[in-house]
């Protein structure tokens, strides 16, 4: 062939394809991104097909050839599939896929060009753990204290938290989609999970019966896994150090993560202890309050398996109230193994669970009262949509062994549909029937609907759920101990919910400017969303819930022991106020709730439940550094099962944090370094009574994320 | 177990009056405090007395307007001392990690007011006393058996029951309780061994130079179902011959002896009727001689105490007045506390709420 056959067969071609791309309006490229819709974090590992085309996305964004009317199909283990169309001329699509295990009350995939994403009808917060670190968080804990409407409390060692007006009891923590409780207790220690796991947080006040299931009537704290490599080292005050990190490994066949914890810290701080026999304060110092702490996990993800593996290990020096020294060298070691594997066949998505738990006891006075107890749960479950509805059912069981013939086992099992839409009014409605061994079959149902305009939403919802006695709840509820069904399970028979949120109209999301969570970029890192304009954001809520046979642990006769006592009613208001402009942020919250238990002539506020509550925090960027100020207001509040009585309150108490940090960038890595000091004011408080908290305390942490 | 170890027995001194000018209920648990009711109507008030985590007394001792009750080990060797006619409350610290048992009003020499706290786990005494400027003063006295659980003035001397159970580590009774006598005239001490009590608590009512001793008795609570290892029973010591006089044990199966003297006279004594659905009863013994009396039920030791549909009714802790009136608590859902009052014969003659949690109930 000459070179001018070539030329003219080069021609010909370039003009054939222009006659294709004329008649049909493809675009050579377009960046497909996957976020999730709860928490604005980019989802690695999602298939999309299009067009008899398919690809795996393993960052998060990925270019993909399409013509403006093609129909893409996003499917990622543990997020409900998305179908649509590409509507849009932008160059970037953001496709936003509602987790499976999430609290939406209603769809939110949407493909469309802006960064927006909705939380759906529910005061839902999420919060990253980037954003948080740069904010002073070292743990879990720390981490959910910096959430609004959260009231985590801590006596020895441990960490749980009380949303909207509840028990702790009835609060749901969950690891992607799973439950982290101890069946035992039906309490999760957030203690055990360590920070560099985490990806974010996101609580959701209010009963969510549907997604998971009995034990969510107060609201569920849902903890996402995170991505990518990080360490951080981090020195405090009273001799608390901590180190860990996490290495990511993988390509686009998967990707292993593994990390690891461990955090000591002697804890023994002074406080003042004011309620001596001696009528006048003492200064004092804590003792037998140490905490050696060691985890270690490892996760596995691919488009054909997500696999999470944590184990964690902590020794406490179990101390004891204030003026009690009984407990001066009492210690307790707990042991915690959590397994997760999720997989996908033929669309149906599988996972199983496996949660053991080990507490020892140890009194080295009188050794005869050290214990053990050993709880196991494991869980099976299948999701699978059929149509428009999500269809979810699994088994499980719970077994509790212990000194003193302490036996306790209960097979379990569910089954719920959920359905949504959206259009005018995005929708959902589920419906949920757990048969737990003891306590029978028990139905619950939720159904909420949103209404979203360009800057104001409103959303409704209604629910019924349940919470099952606790396996300790039924051992110590009979003195037989071999009643089976000592309890019935207690019933929510109503929690409604009715709320609202405003942003300006340029606004975005109330949560990308309150929280400062993340959105995808083209190359897959997460950067900080700085908005260019003032925005505002107003959000609040009214609830309502009602508790039928409430169990409550009340003295009897012979020792402790729970009992379905009367009914629990919690009313109250929620609202949260964001205001973004540039490099600074500001945002405030409170809550005022009434919660409290009838029972025959008995009101009893719930304890630890504060009438009035709020807090605020501001954060202000310039260049590569960040002042964050952060504090909590708690206002009195109960600390016994009785009626309200001001002899038994703690007062009200308002904290303040400063964090300090910095993002200089050396090489390759990301480094943050943050200096903090928590109760800058130096208040002397206490979240348990009798057990003091650190008054003023620093810390230095260095986090880098290559 | 804790719980039934840490409370003891009742018992005290002072007979109950003829007609009470009011009732006093300990509110041992949630919110500890003393609910005070008059002997008619539905008003009650209350003295807070102190955290949950700092009081776990079981019993308390009323004389006069003065309440005294002590907390163990694992609620802060805290002595409560509560004036009703003042409504102050004063919080003693004892030795720390020394485990009393309970307090009881004493007399010194010189006519002035003594607390004596018997501490199990130093086994020693503890003699309290506050002067005028509200500073207490603890002096001890040491070497009481292994587990001093209650004391008495009589003669002018003291008078110790050690449970000689091991109250340090497990409350696991080793033999018969002890009754330690330290004269006043500081000779040597004369140890009566009462051979048929066993238990961790014990309680002592002296009435008429003979000592009533109260010993709830001992059970193995470590597996399902629990064992009865010995039940309760109240010895007669005949103070001045320092001589046992005999023993009458509880009724068989039954758990506890808890003991108040009546204003009528009788011993009222507090038990469970067993250890798988713990139902408290009642049983009245008359004095000296320890014989069950009262309208009771039928075949059984206890009173028949009915609600006014005729039901039976179980009483945590009871106490009759001058007339024969029996006053018991009733712990409720929710802990809720209820004063029952029964006439002589039975039938329920007043019902009022007392407060939460209550363990004890007094006449003023």
């Amino acid at each position: 062939m000459t070179s001018q056959m070539r030329v003219l067969a080069a021609l010909i071609g370039s003009l054939a394809a222009a006659s294709v791309l004329m008649a049909q309006p493809t675009r050579p490229l377009r960046t497909i991104c996957v976020i999730d819709a709860v928490t604005g974090r980019a989802v690695p590992y999602a298939s999309v097909a299009w067009d008899n085309a398919a690809r795996v996305i393993a960052t998060a964004c990925t270019g993909i050839t399409v013509t403006s009317d093609s129909r893409l199909l996003v499917t990622r283990l543990g997020y409900a599939p998305w179908r649509g169309e590409v509507r849009t001329d932008a160059d970037t699509v953001f496709v936003h896929l509602a987790p499976i295990a999430a609290a939406l009350p209603a769809a939110t995939a949407r493909a469309e060009s802006s960064r927006e994403w909705i939380l759906g009808a529910r005061n839902a917060v999420s919060l990253a753990v980037d954003s948080a670190r740069a904010s002073g968080a070292h743990s879990t804990g720390s981490l959910v204290a910096m959430l609004p409407y959260t009231f985590p409390r801590s006596a020895r060692g441990e960490v749980s938290l009380s949303l909207r007006g509840a028990r702790r009891e009835q609060v749901a923590v969950t690891l992607d989609g799973t439950p982290l409780t101890d069946p035992a207790t039906g309490l999760a220690d957030l203690a055990d999970v360590p920070l560099v796991l985490l990806g974010s947080a996101t609580v959701a006040p209010g009963s969510d019966p549907i997604l998971n299931g009995p034990g969510a009537a107060g609201g569920v704290l849902s903890l996402q896994s995170g991505t990518g490599s990080i360490m951080s080292l981090r020195t405090a005050a009273y001799g608390d150090r901590l180190a860990e990190g996490a290495v990511s490994l993988g390509g686009t066949g998967g990707r292993l993560r593994i990390g690891a914890s461990h955090r000591t810290a002697r804890n023994d701080f002074a406080f003042v202890n004011a309620s001596g026999t001696t009528g006048t304060a003492i200064d004092e110092r804590r003792v037998n309050n140490d905490v050696t702490r060691t985890s270690a996990m490892a996760q596995w993800q691919s488009t054909r398996a997500n696999i999470t593996v944590l184990g964690a290990r902590a020794e406490l020096g179990l101390v004891g109230p204030v003026n009690v020294r009984d407990y001066d060298e009492d210690r307790s070691t707990t042991e915690r193994l959590f397994v997760r594997a999720t997989s996908q066949l033929a669309g149906t998505m599988l996972s199983s669970g496996l949660r053991a738990f080990w507490l020892g006891y140890r009194d080295p006075a009188r050794p005869l009262f050290n214990t053990t107890s050993r709880a196991l749960a494991a869980d099976v479950d299948a999701r699978r949509a059929i149509g428009r509805v999500l269809m979810h059912a699994g088994i499980g069981g719970d077994r509790l062994r212990g000194d003193g013939e302490l036996v306790q086992d209960r097979t379990r099992a569910f089954v719920s549909s959920r359905i949504a839409g959206s259009g005018a009014l995005d929708w959902s409605g589920g419906v949920r029937l757990d048969a737990i061994e003891g306590s029978g079959a028990l139905p619950s149902f939720s159904l909420a609907v949103a209404r979203r305009m360009r800057s104001f939403d409103v959303g409704a919802r209604l629910a019924q759920a349940v919470r099952v006695p606790t396996l300790y709840d039924l051992y110590f509820s009979s003195p037989q101990r071999i009643t089976v069904r000592a309890l019935d399970a207690e019933r929510i028979t109503l929690d409604a919910e009715l709320h609202a949120r405003w942003r300006t109209a340029d606004g975005g999301a109330s949560s990308a400017a309150a929280n400062a969570t993340t959105s995808a970029t083209a190359n897959g890192s997460a950067t900080a969303f700085v908005p260019a304009r003032t925005r505002v954001t107003l959000e609040g809520a009214v609830i309502s819930r009602t508790t039928r046979n409430a169990i409550i642990w009340f003295p009897g006769n012979f020792g402790w022991s729970p009992a379905n006592v009367g009914t629990e009613h919690v009313s109250g208001v929620e609202a949260r106020a964001v205001v973004a402009r540039g490099a600074v942020e500001v945002q405030a919250w409170s809550t005022l709730y009434r919660a409290e238990l009838l029972s025959g002539a008995l009101r009893v506020p719930t304890p630890y439940v504060p009438a009035c509550a709020g807090g605020a925090a501001a954060r202000a960027s310039r260049g590569p550094a960040q002042l964050s100020l952060a504090t909590r207001w708690l206002g009195a509040r109960p600390y016994t099962a009785g009626p309200r009585d001001d002899a038994f309150m703690l007062p009200s108490v308002a904290l303040l944090d400063v964090a300090f940090s910095v993002r200089p960038r050396i090489i390759a890595a990301d480094m943050l370094f943050t200096f903090a000091l928590d109760n800058v004011t130096d208040r002397a408080w206490q979240s348990v009574r009798g057990f003091p908290s650190p008054g003023r305390a620093w810390s230095v942490a260095l986090t880098l994320t290559p | 177990m804790l719980a039934v170890s840490a409370c003891g027995d009742d018992g005290g001194t002072a007979p109950a009056p003829l007609t009470p000018r009011g009732i006093v209920v300990l509110d041992g648990f949630i919110q500890p405090g003393l609910t005070l009711l008059p002997d008619s109507g539905a008003m009650s008030t209350r003295i807070a007395l102190g955290a949950p985590n700092e009081f776990d007394a079981g019993t308390m001792e009323l004389r006069n307007d003065t309440v005294v009750a002590a907390s163990s080990r694992g609620a802060g060797d805290l002595l409560y001392v509560a004036s009703l006619e003042d409504r102050v409350v004063r919080r003693i610290q004892l030795p720390a990690r020394s485990n009393p048992a309970r307090a009881r009003l004493l007399v010194q020499s010189g006519g002035q007011a003594l607390i004596g706290v018997p501490l199990r786990d130093s086994a020693s005494l503890a003699l309290v006393s506050v002067n005028a400027t509200g500073q207490p003063t603890i002096t001890r006295i040491n070497d009481l058996g292994l587990c001093p659980a209650d004391v008495f003035q009589y003669g002018g001397d003291l008078w110790i029951v050690d449970a000689n159970a091991t109250c340090s580590s497990g409350y696991s009774p080793v033999g018969a309780m002890r009754l330690i006598r330290i004269p006043a005239s500081g000779g040597a001490r004369q140890v009566i061994v009462l051979d048929g009590l066993r238990g961790s608590g014990a309680g002592v009512i002296v009435q008429g130079g003979i000592a009533y001793i109260s010993a709830g008795g001992d059970a193995d609570f470590s597996s399902f179902p629990y064992q009865l290892l010995a039940g309760g029973a109240i010895t007669r010591v005949d103070l001045n011959a320092r001589t046992v006089l005999g023993t009458r044990t509880m009724p068989a199966g039954t758990y506890g002896a808890s003991a108040k003297l009546g204003g009528d006279g009788r011993l009222y004594v507090s038990l469970y009727e067993d250890l798988v659905n713990y139902r408290d009863r009642t049983i009245a013994y008359s004095l000296p001689d320890l014989t069950p009396v009262g309208t009771r039920m039928q075949g059984a030791d206890w009173l028949a105490l009915r609600s006014s549909a005729g039901d039976q009714v179980a009483c945590g802790a009871s106490v009759a007045d001058g007339l024969g009136r029996v006053h018991c608590i009733q712990n409720r859902t929710g802990s809720a506390t209820f004063l029952m009052v029964f006439a002589p014969d039975g039938s329920l003659v007043r019902e009022v709420a007392a407060g939460q949690g209550g363990v004890d109930v007094r006449l003023r």
